[in-house]
């Protein structure tokens, strides 16, 4: 699989960080937290969000990552507030224009709410590997099944991607889509879109198969509808330091600064 | 050693035996199935009326062509597919019953090791097994780790599947199975897509286990150096049960049955050692 999907599918950086070793459940919660402190904050207290954005950068400090790959990572908030700020920008045109002051405020508020709601997200996840991820939302709390498919979606997604490059490479290989491709003008979009329908009809028939042969295997060692994991480890003294840090921080932020 | 031809013998269902059975009548087999016929939900029969003794400590190599039916047979040997006849697989009928101690017993590794590997992390995949048992904790890990070295795998216990090469992928499904304890292990297409060093390894692991063996492959290079039996099937039956030296020598029967020795291959079977 070419290194630009492995890159994006998994943003945990392995090198060892005072945030790596924190039980995920701790850092779950943290989450949580300051996500729901984050987009509560209200309108009058814009001032607030300066702070979470200086907190966010200490924990990142702290955590040892590198800030210019945070800060290219929530760039996948951009299209979003694209959209949103092109929304507001219009309502605000065809509007009553005395909103216009109120309006860009609102939509500075919900961008800066939003990047630090996804800075929070990026923060876990780059000091979290994905599975301890689930299993710490599971021991949370989060259903089996959806723990179970969480980890199975998150396993295959890489494989179904490598199906995916194969299947565009065979193509390829018989100029569909080539920019010196004749038979892509000469026929067509309606042809291209039937080709890349079979294409993905290919792919979800080998996805279901080897879904089947999966289960197959989970069966023939002894799988019996349940995915078992080991016994968890009991929270340290520095999960609950650093859930408690968190919770002041975000106390402090909210109620006296 | 039979005088009928593979054309004959497919025809009067009467496989080739070169065995000697003498010799093998002495032990018990571990595996007996008797009469396994299957069909698939489509109608097409992919056994048709298998009859097959292993028994304990053999390697036997299973080959055929593509469709023959190998995969299908050794499916049914962990109680996957559950065909008509009978099957006793170490001492025990292959009964929902049974199910959950023959797959204890029986090892069954995957051709594509994406299949069998579908755990985030290595060790969450060979403790699958495992805990399916219901061990304790520090029994799992212990056996897990003792799997992943026996396969040359230590310190990839929190390696991602998709991070490992195709070669380290089956020595992870290997070790998958291995940490279970099998009696028997069963394998479908072990050394495909692998290359010549991996392939090597592979040998040298499967050489080294003291299990029973059944290997479906097309690898009959390997079959010659691992299995000192061979069944050859074909459309759903067995054509040829014996010793792998003889069978592969015969160059009738494996031409008939879409076999083909690799040139060296052939070279050192038309040798008179």
């Amino acid at each position: 699989m070419s290194n630009h999907w492995v890159s994006v599918l998994v943003p945990y950086q392995g090198r060892a960080g005072c945030l790596h070793e924190i039980d995920a459940r701790a850092k779950l919660l943290s989450l949580l937290t300051l996500v729901l402190a984050i987009i509560t904050t209200p309108e009058n207290r814009g001032g607030d969000l300066i702070l979470y954005g200086l907190f966010l950068l200490g924990l990142a400090a702290y955590g040892r990552l590198s800030l210019p790959l945070i800060l290219l990572r929530s760039a996948a908030l951009l299209p979003l507030l694209f959209g949103v700020g092109l929304a507001t920008a219009l309502s605000q045109a065809w509007g009553n224009a005395d909103l216009g002051t109120a309006r860009g405020l609102w939509f500075f508020l919900l961008a800066a709410r939003s990047w630090l709601a996804l800075l929070s997200v990026i923060l876990l996840v780059m000091t979290t590997p994905f599975e301890e991820v689930i299993r710490g939302a599971q021991r949370l709390g989060l259903p089996d099944v959806l723990a179970s498919l969480s980890l199975l979606s998150y396993r295959y997604l890489f494989v179904i991607l490598e199906e995916v490059s194969r299947l565009n490479r065979a193509a390829r290989a018989r100029n569909f889509g080539a920019a010196s491709d004749g038979g892509w003008r000469l026929k067509g979009v309606a042809w291209r879109a039937t080709v890349t329908g079979h294409m993905i009809g290919s792919l979800f028939l080998r996805s279901f198969q080897r879904g089947e042969r999966v289960y197959t295997a989970m069966l023939a060692r002894g799988y019996t509808g349940q995915l078992r994991s080991l016994a968890e480890r009991p929270l340290r003294m520095r999960d609950f330091l650093f859930l408690l840090s968190v919770l002041l921080a975000v106390f402090v932020i909210r109620f006296l600064a | 050693m039979s005088d009928l031809s593979i054309g004959e013998s497919l025809k009067t269902s009467t496989p080739l035996i070169h065995r000697d059975l003498a010799k093998s009548a002495a032990q018990s087999p571990v595996i007996v199935v008797d009469g396994l016929r299957f069909s698939y939900p489509s109608g097409q029969e992919a056994l048709r009326g298998i009859d097959l003794r292993v028994y304990s400590g053999e390697r036997v190599a299973v080959v055929g062509p593509n469709g023959a039916g190998k995969s299908t047979l050794l499916l049914h040997l962990n109680g996957l597919l559950r065909g008509k006849g009978q099957l006793v697989v170490s001492d025990l009928p292959v009964t929902e019953k049974n199910l959950r101690v023959i797959r204890q017993r029986v090892g069954l590794v995957f051709q594509d090791p994406d299949d069998q590997l579908f755990s985030p992390t290595v060790f969450d995949d060979v403790a699958f097994g495992l805990l399916n048992l219901g061990l304790p904790g520090e029994e799992v890990r212990r056996r897990t780790q003792e799997a992943l070295r026996q396969v040359g795998l230590a310190g990839y216990e929190g390696r991602s599947p998709h991070h490992l090469s195709l070669g380290e992928k089956k020595r992870a499904a290997m070790a998958a199975v291995l940490a279970q304890g099998p009696r028997i292990l069963v394998l479908d297409e072990p050394s495909s897509n692998l290359d010549p060093k991996a392939r090597r390894r592979l040998i040298n692991l499967l050489a080294g286990l003291e299990v029973t063996e059944v290997i479906a492959t097309h690898d009959l290079e390997m079959a010659r150096e691992l299995c000192p039996r061979m069944v050859i099937v074909n459309q759903g039956r067995i054509v040829a049960d014996g010793e792998t030296s003889l069978l592969l020598a015969d160059q009738r029967l494996l031409e008939e049955n879409d076999l083909e020795l690799p040139c060296l291959g052939r070279l050192v079977s038309q040798l008179p050692l």
